[in-house]
């Protein structure tokens, strides 16, 4: 192998694996340790049963493909790998083999299934279908290695600005609190996704049992606990924005009050469809001050969290242990009905003397922020 | 006047830099030092974004671990390599920080007219090339009426225009507003600034050339 494979591999393709080894994980998790040979047969004797059928898994290892073109880029854009682009002074053909070397071992679960599948289709004279798959197979080596190609050759994309949003940028300053959202919109979209939406889902679910049966507050309690606990991330990458991503902040005029004025703006914007929730099916036997009670212990999760972060520049790991046991903590005190008012109190108490005794003295830790900017 | 007294700044248990006793009055000073030796945690630290020991003040009393919100008012910072929010414009940056700073919109304006930041006014940062997000940063940096400005590799990227623009900004609030500017910097400075005083950090502490 060549020195030039030797470098793509370890950048991109182990990479790529390393980067997806929980996924990959759960996918043979799945299928070799729930799936029996019979069930895999069955399966692929689905897909190979008509050309249509066939597109299913050709569609997924598109998505797949797309996938890996995404982190290639990723990877080229991250300064450490400029060098890369020194590949476009090879000649073509040695500098495609290369890309396609590369593309294929990247692709190897997709195209392994897909010979599988093209074996289970010439057993049963299924001509129609081993093309599919035999042309598609190529077609998806081709677009990752084209894909990779292109984006050696076109290392900085022209942003064009438009017309009309130079104009809503002319009209419109950016209010401080749009600041992070812009932000986790652009670089942690899936987080913010996905957090939403498993938030939403758990508080409908335990405000949809209201509606079949009686219960106390503390069931909704618990079901804030667990919906707003989830974004104990969000309130994290707030703190990053703050300090690291966006440090300039940190040398501003703003007050604590200021700072913690933007703080609560800027998640009651983020908590919006929570919101929406608990004010729409809010159970009505609670009343004003239970709703008050259960919004306030949901802002408190986070405010508690981001004031803990400023406290020392933690490793994950610490995160995760300070996250179960406030969680066990209030999971116990929730079911001892201690009233959320109490427990929204003391977490905002908490998270003030927390703001005020480490905002000035908070850093963060030198590979942490190497982390975090690579 | 800027005091500094027994300063030190520290990665956990690895001294970076101490320095015991110093004071700027207005003029421009020279921070010197090989890379790696402490300036940026330096000139971070004096801006109160990464967190120091000692005493930092000005002579009417306002001090960075006392008054640090007055202290920060009176600070502004330049960082060497700056970055901002993608989706973030110049005007966007130039009101927001000129807000907390108490900059007049006309005198954001005029910064930016200055270093030709208008020409890119409402495109988002991410479209920026690396001497078009320089100019920006100082240009923020010399926003409202700052006693002392800092400035980390000022020079780099810098077109001749915006250099010649940043010096004589500098020389006129030396000379009509006794500011004081720390500035370090690689390339040599032009003929016509006459450094104030020049230091170098060596061994851990700041020393005068």
């Amino acid at each position: 192998m060549n020195a030039i494979n030797t470098v793509l591999i370890k950048v991109l393709a182990r990479e790529f694996y390393r980067e997806h080894a929980v996924l990959f994980l759960v996918t043979f998790g799945l299928a070799f340790g729930f799936m029996s040979k019979v069930e895999h047969l069955a399966i692929a004797e689905f897909f190979i049963s008509q050309p249509l059928l066939t597109l299913i898994p050709v569609a997924l290892w598109a998505v797949y493909t797309a996938r890996i073109i995404t982190f290639n880029t990723h990877i080229l854009r991250q300064d450490e790998n400029g060098f890369l682009y020194n590949l476009v002074f090879i000649t073509h053909f040695p500098r495609l083999a290369a890309l396609a070397v590369t593309s294929i071992i990247q692709l190897l679960p997709a195209l392994l299934y897909g010979i599988v599948l093209t074996a289970i289709a010439a057993q049963h004279h299924q001509p129609l279908v081993v093309l599919v798959l035999l042309v598609s197979m190529p077609m998806l080596i081709a677009a990752a290695t084209l894909g990779l190609n292109y984006k050696l050759h076109h290392p900085n994309r022209q942003h064009r600005v438009s017309g009309l949003q130079r104009y809503l940028n002319r009209t419109f300053v950016k209010p401080q609190p749009l600041y992070f959202i812009g932000w986790l919109v652009r670089q942690r979209a899936l987080l913010l996704f996905w957090s939403k939406i498993i938030s939403c889902l758990l508080l409908f679910a335990v405000l949809k049992l209201y509606t079949t049966d009686d219960y106390d507050l503390r069931l909704l309690g618990l079901g804030t606990l667990f919906a707003f606990g989830l974004s104990i991330e969000l309130a994290g990458e707030l703190h990053r924005f703050n300090n690291l991503h966006f440090a300039l902040l940190r040398q501003l005029p703003l007050s604590q009050l200021n700072r913690i004025t933007n703080f609560l703006v800027t998640w009651l914007i983020l908590i919006l469809p929570e919101t929406g929730l608990l004010i729409t099916r809010f159970p009505a036997s609670f009343g004003i001050l239970g709703y008050l009670s259960v919004y306030s212990f949901a802002l408190s999760i986070p405010f508690l969290f981001y004031n803990l972060f400023y406290m020392k520049d933690r490793a994950q790991e610490d995160i995760m242990k300070i996250v179960y046991g406030l969680g066990i903590g209030w999971f116990i005190l929730i079911l001892f009905n201690i009233p959320l008012a109490i427990l929204a109190i003391t977490n905002i108490i908490a998270g003030i003397v927390l703001w005020k005794r480490y905002w000035y003295t908070f850093e963060y830790l030198a590979h942490n922020t190497k982390k975090t900017e690579a | 006047m800027l005091s500094l007294q027994n300063f030190s700044k520290s990665y956990g248990d690895t001294l970076v830099l101490s320095i015991g006793n110093l004071s700027f009055d207005h003029g421009i000073y020279w921070i010197k030092g090989e890379n790696g030796t402490g300036k940026t945690s330096f000139f971070r630290s004096l801006a109160g974004i990464i967190p120091c020991k000692g005493t930092i003040q000005f002579n009417d009393g306002i001090s960075l671990h006392r008054n640090p919100v007055a202290y920060r008012q009176y600070v502004n910072y330049g960082e060497a390599e700056p970055l901002y929010p993608g989706f973030l414009t110049a005007r966007d940056l130039m009101r927001f920080v000129g807000k907390t700073k108490g900059t007049a919109v006309q005198q954001q304006d005029l910064l930016a007219t200055d270093f030709g930041i208008d020409t890119y006014y409402d495109n988002p940062c991410d479209t920026y090339s690396s001497g078009m997000l320089k100019k920006l940063s100082l240009a923020l940096a010399l926003l409202g009426n700052a006693r002392v400005i800092i400035l980390d590799e000022p020079l780099i990227t810098l077109d001749e225009h915006a250099r010649s623009t940043l010096l004589n900004i500098v020389h006129t609030r030396v000379r009509e507003q006794g500011t004081i500017f720390l500035v370090s910097t690689h390339q040599p400075l032009d003929d016509t600034t006459a450094v104030t005083q020049a230091y170098r950090i060596y061994n851990k502490t700041l020393s005068p050339l």
